[in-house]
């Protein structure tokens, strides 16, 4: 069973729909990129899921826990981060997450050990005296992850955790989220970043005008939406009949050859990078560069969607 | 080459006036709902009054030829009114663009910054001039009364025009000055009345005009109308001047930053007194209650400290009136009751302020929803957030009992009085920290949640003196006393009548009565405190019973089985194993 259920949720503010009927599953441990145009309803199904917002139908369950009806237990088990980061401008670093490791019941004698380690898997330490609205946006995003991780919750909500970061800041949140991820955290994550969602996620949900277009892994959407990814790679030895023997690969769907490198286009599902490689070492090719393209999946939300919002 | 270069030309100040920004405020203000129920009320209010001032307690036919009467009653009121109404729109008209991060927008085009200040005073005087045009009618009706004269009618007009233009011109000035539509409000109201000190006041130049005024008072008015207009003028420019540098000012509490002033000079003090340190604030991080702690350690308005200046303050001013009425020969309960009054209207003031925005201000700054997905309960979160609001009342009771225990000490001791004015202290001093708690769980904004909170206590207090009025010229009504005892559930008369040594205000033919009926009096005065206290039950109940609801967020179902794996939604069994163990740790 999934570790978070989705099945049909409906949210309407008054006549407007924001959320018609979606249903997506995010299994244990998975990173799942929510995707989708602004007024989509992303943040709407994570406040859903924050128990900040009841759902006019559906069933919202996280780790079997029916979300409306027992939100308290539910807050236990979460991390939310909303998109804006709101900062109580009269305490410092430490003050601020020692208020909410009050907030979330931590015993006292466990406290400062516990906002010691995120300070230090924040890259927060030094800055832990330092008031929070004298810290950059990057640095307050940081402190946010620190906050929702004070409990050691089993999902992290978070929407947009990387809005309005330089890509120094975003780099770092995505290195973060990376580490959360080998904890073996369920997270689930909004963003419109699409490539860094590409590098993070392992599955993703792209939703349009309150319904949602598709769930699934990387490799499932580009599949059946008939994507190419590219290669791009650098043979010392090219020759013509390396490139015949290239173009007669199966899954290849096409070999281009420019100034400095081929560009291989493969046919998602049929042909991995991996297999690629081995077939161009057999052909007795050396090869001095070899880079897969992060899967394009800008080209597969442009292909899903329609610039439509709820 | 050409002799001017585009980017070194020079807009003509003419083509300034076609005013873009006062037509997008003018038809933004005709999108908003808000506008018409604004000139809503404010016809409500004037029309109510207004009928109220010409229908009098006598015919009309009597009143013939009083209309001068009449006629200053309604220019006052409308004097009131743009004191009232004015600053609540105007004070807003660059701060709200501050506030939204869209004045930089407004730099970065053609417009100066004297046409931006210029075309947003315009913007909240035209509808304000619009208000004025609504009671005209009644002035006319006065006017045929008879007994005023053109010159007088005219001279109403053009002050209340005036002043109109003085309070604009202010509030945009104080606007463009403060960093928030709070500050600017309270600020308003600061150099007005500093103004007023200097006699830069439009109504007092009314008095004078219309009292038939000649030889050096009347010039002295025309001075003084000079002098407002270049106040007014005045403000203006230094709007002007200021916009561009005070467009980006750091967020700030003032009243803060001046305890923190006060806090490095006592410590630079205590170099000299050797480190006395009287109030200790305590604990330097939160233990159980999070919130709580933050709104007491981190507060102006909830650090111990900080609140035993604010008591020292009004101390201070109860001790020197009950020195001087004790100095006095002929002892004198009015200057305690009047001291008693004003302290009654500082308190609603800080409650309203300080109770309305606990919540209202953790939604403006966004920090409401991350304590919203924490495990404390909605009811917890209200009761912790009033803990500063509490300290305050507490502090305010002292003040409150202070002069309580001088007025007896003036009067001999009765237990009675002693007993219902502290009561009446506590019931309605926490009926506005709750009431105003409840409209700022309402609102988003902490300036509206403050104006409403306000607004909620004067209709509470006045309503029932209006219903006096109105249903006083009802005959029948009047013979049953039902007016009066209406007039009685005010606040106003309640802690009046608790002064008036539990004497009830009585009105007959046109006289004043008090009926002192001792102890009996004080039971009827219980009874109504016992109302309020009803009410004020009621408040705190449904915030407290609803406090998931209007926080915003999903409540606990209380017809929820206890163990939420076994409700529907935990499918396999094995995994129900798993998070069963989870929630018996953690619910």
């Amino acid at each position: 069973m999934s570790f978070v259920q989705i099945e049909g949720l409906s949210v309407s503010y008054g006549k407007v729909h924001a959320v018609r009927g979606i249903s997506f599953e995010i299994p244990q441990g998975e990173v799942f990129g929510f995707i989708g145009p602004n007024g989509a309803g992303k943040s709407t199904t994570i406040k859903v899921l924050a128990t900040l917002l009841k759902p006019d139908s559906g069933h919202v369950s996280i780790d079997g826990i029916d979300v409306p009806k027992y939100p308290m237990a539910i807050r236990r088990r979460i991390g939310y981060m909303p998109d804006f980061f709101g900062v109580y401008e009269d305490l410092t670093a430490a003050e601020y997450l020692h208020f909410y490791a009050a907030a979330f019941q931590i015993p006292r004698s466990r406290r400062d050990s516990t906002i010691g380690d995120v300070l230090a898997l924040t890259d927060l330490t030094e800055k832990a005296q330092a008031p929070v609205d004298s810290l950059s946006r990057g640095m307050k995003q940081r402190l946010a992850l620190a906050r929702v991780l004070l409990h050691d919750p089993d999902l992290l909500l978070l929407d947009e955790p990387a809005s309005g970061l330089d890509p120094r800041a975003r780099i770092e949140v995505r290195e973060l989220l990376k580490a959360l991820q080998g904890m073996g955290k369920t997270i689930l994550i909004s963003s419109h970043i699409l490539h860094e969602l590409a590098q993070l996620c392992t599955r993703i949900g792209i939703i349009e005008a309150g319904q949602l277009v598709t769930a699934g892994s990387l490799e499932e959407i580009y599949a059946s939406l008939g994507l190419l990814q590219v290669v791009h790679t650098q043979i010392l030895n090219l020759s013509d009949e390396l490139l015949t023997k290239l173009r007669a690969t199966p899954g290849v769907a096409r070999v281009d050859t420019q100034v400095d490198r081929v560009s291989i286009q493969m046919r998602a599902g049929e042909l991995t990078a991996e297999d690629l490689l081995d077939t161009i070492h057999s052909h007795g090719a050396r090869i001095r560069m070899f880079q897969p393209e992060a899967m394009d999946m800008e080209t597969a939300f442009m292909k899903l969607t329609e610039g439509k919002t709820a | 080459m050409t002799s001017s270069h585009p980017i070194t030309e020079r807009i003509p100040w003419w083509r300034h006036l076609s005013f873009p920004l006062l037509v997008k405020e003018l038809t933004e203000q005709a999108n908003r709902r808000r506008t018409y129920v604004v000139r809503f009320l404010y016809a409500a209010v004037l029309f109510a009054l207004g009928v109220l001032a010409i229908s009098g307690d006598a015919s009309g036919n009597v009143r013939l030829g009083a209309g001068q009467e009449i006629f200053h009653n309604l220019v006052q009121l409308q004097f009131w009114l743009i004191l009232i109404f004015l600053p609540a729109t105007a004070s807003g008209a660059l701060t709200i663009e501050k506030e939204r991060d869209t004045l930089s927008l407004l730099l970065i085009t053609t417009i100066p910054p004297w046409s931006i200040v210029l075309q947003k005073f315009l913007s909240r005087l035209l509808p304000m001039l619009s208000f004025l045009l609504l009671g005209f009618p009644l002035l006319a009706v006065a006017y045929s009364y008879g007994g005023v004269g053109t010159t007088e009618l005219l001279a109403a007009i053009g002050l209340l025009m005036l002043f109109a233009v003085q309070v604009a011109a202010v509030a945009v000035f104080c606007s463009v000055f403060s960093r928030t539509t709070g500050e600017a409000f309270i600020s308003t109201y600061l150099v007005l009345a500093g103004m007023a000190a200097f006699d830069i006041w439009p109504m007092t130049q009314f008095a004078t005009l219309s009292s038939g005024a000649i030889g050096i008072a009347l010039a002295r008015a025309r001075i003084r109308i000079l002098m407002t207009l270049g106040a007014s003028a005045i403000c203006l420019l230094l709007g002007s001047l200021l916009l561009e540098r005070r467009a980006f000012l750091p967020p700030r509490n003032l009243l803060l930053q001046l305890f923190r002033r006060l806090d490095r000079f006592y410590e630079g003090m205590n170099q000299v007194t050797g480190g006395i340190v009287l109030v200790n604030d305590g604990n330097e991080l939160p233990e159980e209650k999070p919130i709580a702690w933050r709104e007491t350690s981190k507060k102006s308005l909830g650090t111990v400290r900080y609140l035993f200046r604010v008591l020292t303050v009004l101390e201070v001013s109860i001790l020197c009136v009950a020195a001087w009425v004790n100095l006095n020969t002929v002892s004198q309960r009015n200057e305690m009751s009047q001291l008693l009054f004003i302290l009654w209207v500082v308190s609603a003031t800080m409650l309203c302020v300080h109770a309305s925005g606990v919540i209202a201000s953790e939604r403006s700054h966004q920090t409401l929803d991350p304590l919203l997905t924490t495990p404390l309960t909605g009811a917890d979160i209200l009761l912790q957030k009033l803990a500063g609001v509490r300290r305050l009342i507490f502090v305010l009771l002292i003040s409150f009992a202070s002069i309580y225990g001088f007025q007896t000490w003036f009067q001999g001791f009765d237990f009675g009085y002693a007993l219902v004015s502290f009561a009446s202290a506590v019931i309605f001093l926490w009926l506005i920290a709750w009431g105003a708690l409840w409209i700022g769980l309402r609102l988003n904004s902490p300036m509206k949640a403050v104006l409403t909170s306000m607004i909620a206590v004067v209709l509470v207090c006045a309503v029932p003196l209006v219903l006096e009025s109105l249903l006083g010229r009802i005959s029948v009504l009047d013979e049953l006393s039902i007016p009066q005892i209406i007039s009685n559930v005010s606040p106003v008369r309640i802690i009046q009548g608790i002064e008036a040594e539990g004497r009830f205000r009585f009105i007959r033919d046109n006289r004043l009565f008090f009926v002192n009926r001792g102890y009996i009096t004080y039971l009827v005065l219980s009874g109504l405190l016992l109302i309020y206290g009803l009410l004020l039950w009621l408040i705190r109940s449904n915030c407290l019973k609803n406090a998931d609801v209007l926080l915003q967020r999903i409540p606990e179902d209380s017809n929820a089985p206890i163990n939420p794996m076994t409700a529907k939604g935990a499918a396999t069994s094995d995994h129900i194993s798993d998070a069963e163990q989870l929630a018996s740790a953690s619910v």
